[in-house]
């Protein structure tokens, strides 16, 4: 299993950098998995995106709908791919602890 | 300079990578895409992954978890545990379901090399040795024969060619079992009948039935999850109903029509299921179903059992216990709901697993009839409870057919009667029908992203798809026009959406990709606003 | 010698019978497998392009009875025409059609040489001025599928060689036996060569030896046709320990798999053999499987919870 250090946590990630144990998770680990994709400063939108997501994987065990995302937040597709380079799956959640997302999704 | 193989090469040098792929000696592809250095290419990589994982083939990992043994008494383990596994490969307990086929794919190969032009893997790579279908199945043979038959370690000395087993056999052979599509074109092409995605499958079962070891994109959060949970994404059932409903709402505010999905209806005639999948990525999909049943006045339901809204089947990809544990799952749920039929959604696999692979895994009241999506969206467009305006569809489209509906189930027509009908700009790609290519994520590969996995599946695999379906365009390849590739499987769909990310087909050639379900409710009178969207979804 | 040439020849068929016999019934026996059927099925009705069956499935049960010799017929054909090979494998197929032409004639001629024993037995002498029509045609025939049989057989054992040794991808597969398949067909086909040229135009004594091998009563022949008949018998015996059975497996391959797609209805054959075989135990050693229990029991224990909402 792979390791990495963030936010002065050493963190079990798969081969992509998801964290595979979520719970570890905290608000200095989301602000550095921005900074390492060049997001230095998260704002207020940014957590809003995260906080949902986060709170809805625990919730329901998995990721919601991008549409549910939209819906929820009110960001279109594309303002989410401003505030997380790479999207909403691969950012977005990322930044969030949760797991990628695997099987036909 | 390309590097020639032989076969007992794959014995050597265990550590070592026995050779790479440079994107340049790839199949090129017409422009504005034959520029490869424009692209990433294959991720090499990082020292850390190098000292941690096992990269000894092709300089790409698909199962970051293959545990690279610690001495040289787990090595010999490990040997004897393939052994095992070749051994009950080949009893008829232990692999009833694919004896005969196996012996016969094992011991009558003329090694006429035939079956290397038909693969898409292969021509895509430049033609490197070994993706050819004979290379690990030559070898795998060479391995029974050696290991297997009466006197076959002398033979083995005697006739020259002999396969070590060690190590570095056995993990590059698992790797090079996931280098193919089991898209079975090498099968078709074979004047003798052997089937090289057989035994590609069969290795992959060996690993996985005595091993343990299978992608966990397949195996642990894949049937396994889905045996427990309820579906590979994770979804369970009060999620996918929330879903369901959240997304009626938002289709009967953007349509303007009402749409409503039935679940659990018991005695309903007709039991669709979706692949899960398709409800958290192409919600479109999903609900283009509900319009068109609603409309044609199908009785029809889905189901909210553990497994019962998530039609896919891995099992048919590495596993066979998997295999028949999901399929008997899920016509008990049809058995339990009293539906008459099972309608599979557009998922290649689930039509291949659940029509005619599991057909002889069931007995009694778990014969219930199964049907292909084809032909029941043939009998609903057809049916003239519909009103279509196939104007509305004035687009170049052309079909991407899944190779587990055409050459593995026989299903070509109903499809392209639809699209005919509702299409005014349909064009064949070719080769296609039972000839197509796969898209380059058949096998499972299309579930599986480990490490630098997709670069390969984008690159090397899916290129021939990419290239045919460039071609189809050729006429109006710019980004001006709209073009549409239906592609009526998940899995295939999701390998298309790597593709296009990757090359960027949407910016520089106008292409989306989309299901056929989508097509037919775009061209409906009813629906007033396009249905099919042309903007980036994911 | 010559009664050692009789006994020889007897034993090369009983033995070469009785192995192809032994395999096919093997093969034969193995249960049945899940459905792996490859598309298109050519005697569905559909094959064209694909199946009559999951297209259409009341149309396709009517047509039910034509299978066998549709399949056989096509099959046929392709073992005398080769015509996959020809499509797809040009350059091999100019040197493997002639070898395998020369294997099909060799059977030919000497399937016409027994006919023609029994023709001689029966009072017709087979020469080519005999005076009864059979056995000038059997004259002609045993001297046309003899000749040609020798001279495209040996033309592509040397032009297989060649081709092994010169195309990158075959030679990489190839094997010691392979080459000396090769060479010892080759030495067959140029021995019956060089006892037509030298000893036996016509074929008389041949025919005359396949006269006393059915009658019992060993004629004596020219060294060179002695050479010739203890190689070809050495040939048959030795042809089963080679992959030759995909002369017969091949209608297996097509027939039992690729276009099996017998269908499993309640109260079935299928069904019964099926029931059967899900009672066999498993012992496959990866932890998810749980073994020690047979298949149906692997499969029904996966009792699936009642709806988690
Ligand atoms: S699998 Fe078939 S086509 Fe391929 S080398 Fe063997 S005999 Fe030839
Ligand atoms: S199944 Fe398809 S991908 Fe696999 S070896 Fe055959 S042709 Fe190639």
């Amino acid at each position: 299993m792979a390791k990495m250090q963030l936010a002065g946590v050493m963190l079990e990630v798969d081969e992509h950098g998801f964290m595979q144990e979520t719970e570890k998770w905290n608000e200095d680990i989301a602000r550095a998995y921005g900074a390492k994709e060049g997001i230095n400063e998260l704002t207020e939108d940014h957590w809003k995106a995260i906080n949902y997501l986060r709170s809805y994987y625990l919730a329901n065990g998995i990721c919601p709908m991008i549409r549910r995302l939209i819906k929820e937040t009110g960001f279109t597709l594309k303002k989410l791919y401003d505030l997380f380079p790479e999207g909403p799956a691969n950012s977005a959640c990322k930044w969030s602890g949760v797991p990628k997302a695997t099987g036909c999704v | 300079m390309k590097k020639h193989l032989k076969l007992t090469d794959i014995s050597k040098d265990g550590d070592e990578q026995l050779d790479e792929i440079n994107i340049d000696e790839l199949v090129p592809l017409p422009p504005p895409y034959d520029k490869g250095e424009e692209l990433p290419g294959i991720k090499q990589l990082t020292d850390d992954q190098r000292e941690r994982l096992v990269c000894n083939l092709d300089g790409v990992v698909s199962y970051a978890a293959l545990p690279k043994p610690a001495n040289k008494e787990e090595e010999e383990k490990y040997v004897g545990q393939f052994i095992a596994g070749l051994k009950k490969l080949l009893s008829k307990e232990n692999n009833w379901t694919f004896l005969q086929p196996l012996l016969l794919s094992i011991d009558y190969c003329a090694r006429c090399q035939t079956c290397n032009d038909a693969c898409p893997v292969y021509l895509a790579s430049g033609e490197k040795d070994f993706y050819r279908p004979t290379y690990r199945s030559e070898i795998f043979r060479r391995i029974i024969n050696k290991y297997i038959k009466p006197a076959g370690k002398l033979r083995a000395k005697l006739g020259g060619g002999d396969i070590e087993l060690n190590w570095a056999t056995i993990s590059r052979l698992y790797e090079l079992s996931y280098r193919c599509n089991l898209c079975r074109r090498c099968a078709q092409s074979c004047p003798m009948g052997v089937d090289n995605a057989l035994i590609t499958r069969e290795l992959r079962k060996l690993f996985s039935q005595e091993f343990g070891w299978a992608p966990k994109e397949l195996h642990e959060k894949g049937t396994v999850l889905q045996l427990e949970v309820g579906s590979p994404t994770g979804l369970r059932p009060n999620v996918a109903i929330d879903n369901l409903k959240f997304l009626d709402e938002e289709f009967t505010e953007s349509t303007g029509i009402r749409v409503e999905t039935p679940w659990d209806k018991e005695g309903a005639d007709v039991l669709l299921i979706h692949s899960a999948g398709d409800i958290i990525s192409f919600p479109e999909s999903v609900i283009a179903f509900t319009i068109l049943c609603n409309a044609a006045g199908v009785n029809w339901t889905l189901s909210s059992e553990v497994g019962g809204y998530d039609g896919v089947n891995y099992g048919l990809f590495y596993d066979d216990v998997q295999l028949a544990k999901v399929a008997v799952r899920h016509v008990q749920i049809a058995r339990k709901l009293r539906v008459k039929k099972i309608v599979m959604g557009e998922c290649g696999h689930e039509h291949k697993a659940l029509i005619t692979v599991a057909d002889r895994l069931l007995t009694g009241d778990l014969i219930i009839p199964r049907e292909s999506v084809m032909t029941f969206l043939e009998d609903i467009v057809f049916s003239g409870k519909i009103k279509f305006d196939p104007t509305k569809n004035n687009f170049p489209v052309t079909l991407h057919d899944p190779c587990n509906v055409v050459r593995n189930l026989g299903i070509v027509e109903p499809q392209r009667r639809i699209l005919r009908y509702l299409c005014p700009q349909f064009r064949e790609m070719t080769p296609h029908g039972v000839d197509n290519y796969c898209c380059g994520g058949g096998g499972g590969l299309s579930v599986m992203s480990d490490v630098n996995f997709t670069d390969w599946k984008v690159n090397v695999s899916g290129r021939m798809k990419f290239k045919q379906i460039l071609e189809a365009f050729a006429d109006r390849l710019g980004p001006e026009v709209g073009k549409y590739v239906c592609a009526p499987c998940l899995n295939c769909k999701l390998q298309l959406r790597d593709l296009f990310k990757y090359y960027g087909a949407r910016e520089k050639s106008g292409i989306i990709y989309g299901g056929l379900a989508e097509l037919i409710v775009n061209a409906m009178v009813e629906i007033k606003k396009p249905f099919i969207n042309w903007e980036e979804e994911q | 010698m010559s009664l050692f040439l009789v006994v020889l020849t007897y034993f090369a068929y009983v033995f070469i019978i009785a192995m192809y016999v032994v395999k096919a019934i093997k093969i034969a026996r193995l249960p049945l497998h899940l459905r792996w059927e490859l598309y298109p099925v050519i005697y569905e009705p559909k094959s064209k392009y694909g199946s009559g069956f999951q297209e259409d499935e009341k149309g396709w049960r009517k047509s039910q009875g034509k299978k066998l010799r549709k399949g056989i017929l096509y099959l046929l054909k392709e073992n005398l025409r080769f015509n996959d090979y020809f499509k797809s494998n040009r350059g091999y197929w100019l040197v493997l059609f002639p070898w395998h032409i020369g294997f099909i004639l060799i059977v030919a001629f000497h399937i016409l040489c027994f006919f023609g024993a029994l023709v001689i037995i029966a009072g017709n002498p087979v020469t080519a001025n005999s005076v009864y029509v059979i056995g000038k045609i059997f004259y002609y025939c045993i001297l046309i599928t003899g000749v040609f049989s020798f001279i495209a057989g040996a033309f592509g054992s040397i032009g297989l060689i060649l081709k092994r040794q010169s195309d990158k991808n075959l030679k990489a597969f190839a094997t010691p036996q392979n080459y000396f398949n090769y060479i010892f067909t080759l030495i067959v086909f140029l021995s019956g060569l060089y006892a037509w040229i030298f000893a036996d135009p016509t074929f008389a004594q041949y025919r005359d030896f396949w006269r006393g091998l059915l009658t019992l009563s060993p004629v004596s022949v020219e060294p060179a046709t002695a050479v010739h008949i203890i190689l070809f018998s050495l040939f048959l015996v030795y042809l089963p320990f080679t992959r030759s059975m995909h002369y017969i497996t091949k209608f297996f391959a097509f027939f039992w798999v690729r276009w099996d797609d017998r269908p499993n209805f309640r109260g079935s054959k299928v069904e019964r053999n099926i029931t059967g075989l899900l009672n066999k135990p498993v012992t496959w050693s990866a932890p998810h499987i749980k073994s020690g229990r047979t298949w149906a029991e692997i499969t029904a224990e996966e009792k699936y919870h009642e709806k988690t909402s």
